[in-house]
């Protein structure tokens, strides 16, 4: 009898260490496999993607000299960077990324980007938001503020959350008649509080 | 043996400073070692003579060496008339005062001298526990982090104090040597023992605290050993509580074993004293020892002074009554407590001890202190802590019940929601990690096979060394610069040593955004206001500069940021620094500029968009481009 305690001591200590180091090498992994994003240099000029779990999705380091363009086609989000051709005056699109499938805009007035994770659950992340610059508005709600120049998208379909983060204070609107998204971003005039347009991105 | 090789290395080390033979990097390297070493050698000089040779005599022995060196600096500071003299003079002067007390003393105390009796097999462990932990801290730890960047960012307010104190500018309460410490949470004990080997080794500070780093390692390990070996007994005891401690890093508030801060030092200290304390017998457990350590405990952490003063007060009263009633009544209180500290935390009850927007923000919800301990320990102690708890009661541990009440009182205070609470978890940790051996060790005793014990010991090992990467490497993240992991870059250090060189002996007065206030104070030593920490108005002040404004408007801003402390205003040189660091943290909202954990720490360079400001403000007649690099423009007020 005493014989198959130790047994089963021996195998639940041995299968449960087994089960951590396996448990923690697949945390490691994708901890690992997410690094090329995390090791991207992510700025105010950075535009961010997030999943509905909090976790960054794609990095795509944005280059305001350079106009941006976020296209709606068939319900398929995709953010294209443009070139100005100086030769024939045409545009380049020098980069194509597919930002979510089925996207639309969740709050474009208070510019808040939602997630079903509780973001304080994992304390790597709120730092690193944190550290960005974002605050965190409550201490269990879903909700996470994201200061006033981000904006953010959701995917209904995939249940996907995008945060667009640009470094300037910005207006988003739907444009239902016409079936448009628009951001338009700019500098507030400090007397009247107003939006004057700098740049416009349409969402097609 | 042992204290003729630190015989050879300190006073050899010291004559090769003096000849100019070891360069700085060495220096540091071994002004670091001497952070632990340099007491130890003072207290040697004591404890060689004396009675009694228990080990935990001459750490005590150590510890008022450095409190003598202390002591000294103190009263020298309201004698000495050239403060930028006094404190290397002070430093030398108390080195070599305590050295002579202590021979005095050691003398008087006794003739005969001590030897030194090493166990051969705890040796060979602790060895196998020094290779361990080096292979732990440069390959998984460091391994991206070259001398001497930094994963920490509160070592720069450090760095900020031992550069102050340097300087000459000694006080007991911090706040008035600089307006960064706007909280007085310790006294400069901590600090002095940085900047006598710093001075005594004329070595580089920020070099000095990359290998402090180290050595604290290494430090928590041994005692995490010795308190094994104290409280549990036995040689699996005593390695499983060293390796437990090395694989267990607390990555948020309380770090107790990979950073070096008056938190972790304190706690380390506390843990010991508390583990001296609950072994000895009764006739050797004396007041004086029990004041000497909260003396210590809290000159270095008041936080941590007080919570292991309540501990230890509990403890001697039990000790001198032994009463079994009172056991059970401290037993039941403390549970209690933890229980009570939990529900207060789950629903949501809050005591802010500050104003400090940080204050409010280190307060953590139940949920979120478990999600901390299962990235730290993993899911084992599920296992391992109730097992030790049984393990405890059915052997009815005379020690383990005090292991139990200071694990419940503590956490209790840890999990108990009011502003920065998770720093006790810094003395916790210790009898935690205790606990959880116990566990292990009731798993152990049930098997005779030696094979078999050394087996399971490898496979837990192993599964918490698992834990240990993967919270490292997450940890690690937050510091990832683009380059490699530190807070600071070769930019900053380039900038750092550049006003170093240019601007010796002059009075500058740095202003830029509150993290690159306290980069330029922790690297070049030059003066801000609040540095990390800026009051509210400088904050709106900064905040208020755009590229809208003219050169003049800008001016007339900086002019008005002062400091706190008024012996702090007088200048030769303004500076301002618009860095990639400031143009990052403009752009943040009102809320993350005024908070301390929401601020704009990695090193970063500035964008094309940000050379508006940087061109009209070298274009005007009251700025002056004087250092220009990719991530920091300084420009001097003309």
């Amino acid at each position: 009898m005493k014989d198959v305690r130790k047994i089963i001591i021996f195998i639940t200590i041995s299968i449960l260490s087994f089960f951590q180091i396996v448990f923690i090498y697949s945390q490691y992994i994708s901890q690992l496999s997410f690094f090329p994003d995390w090791k991207t240099k992510i700025d105010r000029q950075t535009i961010i993607i997030s999943d509905t779990q909090g976790v960054f999705l794609k990095i795509v380091p944005a280059n305001y000299q350079y106009e941006y363009k976020i296209i709606r086609n068939d319900n398929i989000l995709t953010l294209s960077q443009f070139i100005d051709n100086i030769a024939d005056g045409s545009n380049n699109i020098q980069q194509t990324i597919t930002l979510c499938k089925n996207c639309y805009l969740i709050d474009e007035k208070m510019k808040k980007v939602l997630t079903q994770k509780n973001i304080n659950d994992d304390i790597v992340l709120k730092k690193k938001v944190m550290s960005k610059g974002y605050t965190i508005q409550s201490t269990n709600s879903l909700d996470i503020k994201v200061n006033s120049s981000s904006a953010g998208i959701f995917d209904p379909i995939n249940n996907k959350k995008i945060l667009i983060d640009i470094d300037q204070p910005s207006t988003i609107y739907l444009d239902e008649k016409n079936q448009q998204l628009h951001i338009q971003t700019g500098v507030i005039k400090n007397d009247n509080n107003s939006y004057v347009i700098n740049q416009k991105f349409n969402f097609l | 043996m042992i204290m003729l090789f630190i015989d050879i290395f300190v006073l050899g080390a010291l004559i090769l400073v003096k000849l100019g033979l070891i360069n700085q990097a060495l220096a540091s390297f071994v002004a670091g070692a001497m952070i632990y070493l340099l007491p130890v050698y003072l207290a040697y000089n004591c404890w060689y003579f004396a009675k009694n040779k228990r080990f935990i005599y001459w750490l005590m022995l150590s510890l008022i060496s450095e409190f003598i060196v202390f002591a000294i600096i103190c009263a020298l500071s309201f004698l000495s008339v050239d403060r930028s003299l006094f404190i290397t003079d002070a430093t030398y002067y108390s080195f070599v005062l305590t050295n002579l007390i202590f021979i005095v003393m050691g003398a008087l105390e006794k003739k005969q001298k001590n030897s030194i009796v090493v166990n051969k097999k705890d040796l060979y462990e602790l060895l196998l526990l020094t290779t361990v932990a080096t292979g732990l801290f440069f390959i998984v730890y460091r391994v991206s982090t070259p001398i001497p960047g930094i994963v920490n960012w509160d070592l720069l307010h450090h760095l900020n104090m031992v550069r102050e104190l340097i300087k000459g500018n000694f006080s007991l309460i911090l706040s008035q040597i600089s307006d960064t410490f706007t909280f007085n949470s310790y006294t400069p004990f901590f600090h002095i023992l940085i900047v006598a080997p710093t001075l005594l080794f004329k070595a580089d500070t920020t070099q000095v605290m990359w290998w402090a780093e180290f050595f604290h390692y290494l430090f928590t390990t041994y005692i995490s050993y010795w308190l094994g070996k104290k409280v549990l007994g036995g040689r699996w005891g005593a390695l499983m509580t060293a390796l437990i401690s090395l694989f267990i890093f607390e990555s948020t508030v309380a770090y107790t074993n990979l950073f070096f801060l008056p938190l972790t030092l304190a706690g380390t200290l506390g843990a010991l004293f508390t583990a001296e304390i609950i072994t000895s017998h009764k006739k050797e457990f004396n007041f004086k020892n029990f004041v000497l350590g909260f003396l210590i405990v809290f000159m270095i952490h008041y936080m941590i002074g007080i919570a292991y003063l309540l501990l230890i007060s509990v403890i001697y009263i039990y000790h001198k009554s032994k009463s079994t009633k009172l056991k059970k009544i401290l037993l039941i209180g403390s549970f209690v407590f933890l229980t009570a500290s939990v529900l207060i935390n789950y629903f949501n009850q809050k005591l802010f001890i500050t104003d400090r927007p940080d204050a409010k923000h280190f307060i953590y919800s139940i949920q979120e202190l478990l999600a901390m301990f299962n990235q730290w320990y993993g899911f084992l102690p599920i296992l391992f802590i109730p097992a030790g708890l049984y393990f405890i009661i059915k052997k009815k541990h005379e020690l383990g019940w005090m292991i139990v009440f200071a694990v419940f009182s503590l956490s209790g205070m840890a999990f108990f929601p009011f502003s920065y609470g998770l720093k006790v978890y810094a003395l916790d940790r210790y009898f935690i990690n205790l606990l959880i051996v116990c566990g292990i060790l009731s798993f152990l005793h049930e098997f005779h096979n030696r094979f078999l014990q050394i087996f399971l010991i490898i496979v837990v090992s192993l599964a918490f060394c698992s834990v240990f990467v993967a919270n490292i490497n997450a940890h690690l993240q937050l510091s990832y610069n683009g380059k490699n992991n530190s807070y600071i870059s070769k930019a900053d250090l380039e900038a750092a040593n550049w006003l170093n060189n240019n601007f010796k002996g002059k009075r500058i007065y740095l202003i830029s955004d509150p993290t690159t206030q306290a980069v330029f104070e922790a690297l070049a030593g030059i003066n801000s206001q609040g540095g990390a920490f800026p009051r509210p108005d400088t904050v709106e002040l900064i905040s208020s500069i755009n590229s809208g404004l003219d050169a003049t408007s800008i001016r007339d801003i900086l002019l008005k940021v002062h400091d706190t402390l008024p012996y702090q205003n007088g200048r030769d040189i303004t500076l301002f620094v618009l860095s990639g660091r400031y143009f990052n943290w403009q752009r943040f909202s009102w809320e993350c500029k005024t908070s301390y954990a929401c601020q704009s720490w990695l090193p970063q360079e500035i964008q094309s968009s940000d050379y508006d400001l940087i061109q009209k403000m070298t274009d005007s007649n009251y700025f002056k481009a004087i250092f220009k690099n990719k991530e920091n423009v300084i420009f001097e007020l003309k």
